[in-house]
């Protein structure tokens, strides 16, 4: 009886050794980098249904295919599951279904996305950084691999066995000693051969890498409107500044009428200031010398006009084209803007001129104009009176000077010469 | 004369006890530095909220603002996010989206902070001196995962910049957002 279990235990030991050295070799197969393929344990369930967690995976890389980063020749396709290293932290591995191959920069890419996950991967996995394709798993394995590495796992599948193996072979190597030394038959205790194998096997398994089946979810929060009002208030305005007599200068006169006529008169404004002045309602007075002599209104300029800081604002008798050597056109078209030519004196004044309005400024003496030029001979001369750069008394000949150059202005072979709503020579 | 069995014996003892050793070693060089040995079953599931208490998928309007002029702010708003998932997060991803090209670099972001720390400033990939809607698109967020069961608010507080132009009265902007919460 005794005798009959020895023997079976001996061989059915003898067969199961046989069976896990054939394990050993198809699962050395199926792990080992040396064959093409490396197992990994996959630890979550981003790709469920197909991998589960704790399934072990096989990935392969394709052999003769790794085909340099510059030719944009994918070894992987659409559909097909790869493990990859992931491009932030390159120790985790990731495996995930490409779900788009994308080549930028001649370079391949790979869009994947976990079959559980309900978006697609934030970053793009480059061709180099793909372990392989998976292309067969056992599922639950893993589980058991991992359980190797826990710390019961280690105990009850590694020490404790080795510790057996090391306790028989210890009995084993002290009975044949004292057999060597007396000669005595001791009773043989079998060598364990399956537990070896065993040893061995598990051993191996703590070196099976792992890989994530990474999970990620997305939300979104749309409709979120700014809108600006339709339009924007006006910031209250900061009182306007008071005008101070001189803040405006009569800047050029163009007495002399042009090549076109002697009503092609016009009268140039400049605010000297550094900020814009509104001369709404403003007035201009001539010097008229009938009946003695008397100043009388000009003109009254139109509401809703300003002149820029430091700008210039020009007053003309005729239309652009019609009659006129100008070539810009006026601010204010009014033909009662008419300069006398031989005894010149223009005012501008804040408002009613008549009733109290500040005079501003003032240009001529009532006697023949101070500068520029009027000549029907040959060679005619229709030159405007320009004021200085320093404005000084308008009233004064030191303050003007004659028109030597034509901008915006027909020149008509240098008969005409002024610079209206342009910088005085 | 020491026999084959003998030999055979004391190889098997030292391959074992090489063995244990080596293995014992691994597992222990291994557990601190991660934690391959764990296995994350469950899912990630993330859920937005606009009010803290009721957490859906999508949400909309969680920020925005109506008839802002030149200097007005939203107020803070507050869009809620929650690892609703069995499982932890590691990092939340935002990207956004702008309708309006035009309107959104105005759109000056005054406050923005996740789990209470600022974020600001953005990288200013527009060069206007202040961050806004646009370089928000520009950059995303990168943010801190959530732990499951647990919640994070992602706080705005959106002004018109004083130096808007009259060119952009009337214009509105849809911001959109995609939170990703990552495993």
């Amino acid at each position: 009886m005794m005798n009959l279990f020895k023997a079976f235990i001996k061989e059915a030991n003898f067969g199961l050794a046989l069976l896990v050295i054939f394990l050993a070799a198809g699962f050395a197969y199926f792990a080992l980098p040396v064959f093409g393929n490396k197992a990994l344990i996959v630890r979550s369930g981003s790709m469920q249904p197909t991998i589960g967690v704790g399934d072990l995976i096989s990935v392969k890389l394709p052999q003769g295919l790794a085909a340099p980063q510059d030719i944009a020749l994918p070894i992987f396709h659409t559909g097909e599951i790869i493990a990859f290293k992931d491009a932030t932290n390159p120790k985790v591995v990731i495996t995930h279904r490409i779900v788009e191959v994308v080549v930028r920069n001649s370079k391949v890419f790979y869009e994947t996305k976990g079959d559980a996950n309900n978006a697609k991967d934030l970053n793009l996995v480059s061709q180099e950084n793909v372990i392989g394709r998976a292309d067969y798993g056992v599922v639950a394995v893993g589980r058991l691999i991992a359980f190797t590495r826990t710390k019961a796992g280690l105990l009850s599948l590694l020490i404790f066995p080795a510790a057996l193996v090391i306790l028989i072979e210890s009995v084993n190597l002290l009975s044949e000693l004292k057999r060597s030394r007396m000669l005595l038959k001791s009773p043989q205790i079998n060598s364990a051969f399956m537990a070896k194998a065993l040893v061995g096997v598990l051993a191996v398994l703590l070196f099976v890498p792992t890989a994530k089946a990474m999970f990620l979810n997305s939300g979104t929060s749309t409709g979120n409107v700014f809108s600006a009002k339709a339009v924007f208030p006006t910031p209250t305005p900061s009182p306007a500044p008071s005008v101070n007599a001189g803040d405006v200068v009569l800047n050029e006169l163009n007495w002399s009428g042009s090549t076109e006529g002697s009503s092609d008169e016009w009268i140039e404004l400049k605010n000297i200031t550094s900020h814009s002045i509104d001369i709404s309602s403003w007035q201009i007075t001539k010097w008229v010398s009938s009946s003695g002599g008397h100043e009388d209104l000009m003109l009254t300029i139109p509401t809703g006009k300003t002149i820029a800081a430091g700008g210039l604002f020009l007053i003309a008798d005729k239309s652009p084209g019609v009659g006129t050597a100008l070539t810009v056109t006026p601010d204010i078209i009014d033909s009662s803007v008419v300069l006398d030519n031989t005894e010149l004196q223009v005012k501008i004044y804040v408002n009613n001129w008549n009733a109290g309005g500040l005079l501003v400024d003032k240009a001529g003496n009532k006697s023949a104009p101070l500068a520029g030029a009027h000549s029907t001979g040959n060679p005619k001369k229709f030159y405007s009176m320009e004021r200085n750069s320093t404005p000084g008394d308008g009233t004064l000949v030191g303050s003007w000077h004659t028109a030597t150059t034509s901008v915006n202005l027909n020149s008509n072979g240098g008969q005409n010469k002024g610079t209206p709503n342009a910088t005085n020579d | 004369m020491i026999n084959s069995r003998i030999l055979l014996s004391a190889a098997s003892i030292a391959a074992a006890a090489s063995l244990m050793a080596g293995a014992t070693f691994a597992l222990f060089s291994d557990s601190g530095t991660s934690n391959t040995n764990v296995f994350a079953s469950g899912t990630l599931d993330l859920q937005l909220s606009n009010n803290a208490s009721t957490f859906t998928d999508n949400v909309t309007a969680s920020f925005g603002g109506t008839n802002l002029a030149p200097g007005n702010c939203t107020g803070n708003q507050t869009l809620t996010l929650k690892n609703s998932g069995s499982i932890n997060g590691s990092s939340v991803t935002v990207a956004a989206t702008n309708s309006e090209g035009v309107l959104s670099p105005y759109l000056r972001l005054n406050v923005l902070t996740y789990d209470a720390g600022n974020l600001l400033p953005l990288t200013d990939s527009n060069s206007n001196g202040w961050s806004d809607l646009k370089d928000l698109q520009a950059s995303g967020l990168t943010l801190s995962g959530i732990t499951a069961g647990s919640t994070k608010a992602l706080v705005m507080d959106v002004c018109l910049d004083s130096s808007a132009p009259n060119a952009v009265q009337g214009l509105s902007d849809t911001l959109n957002l995609t939170v990703t919460l990552n495993q």
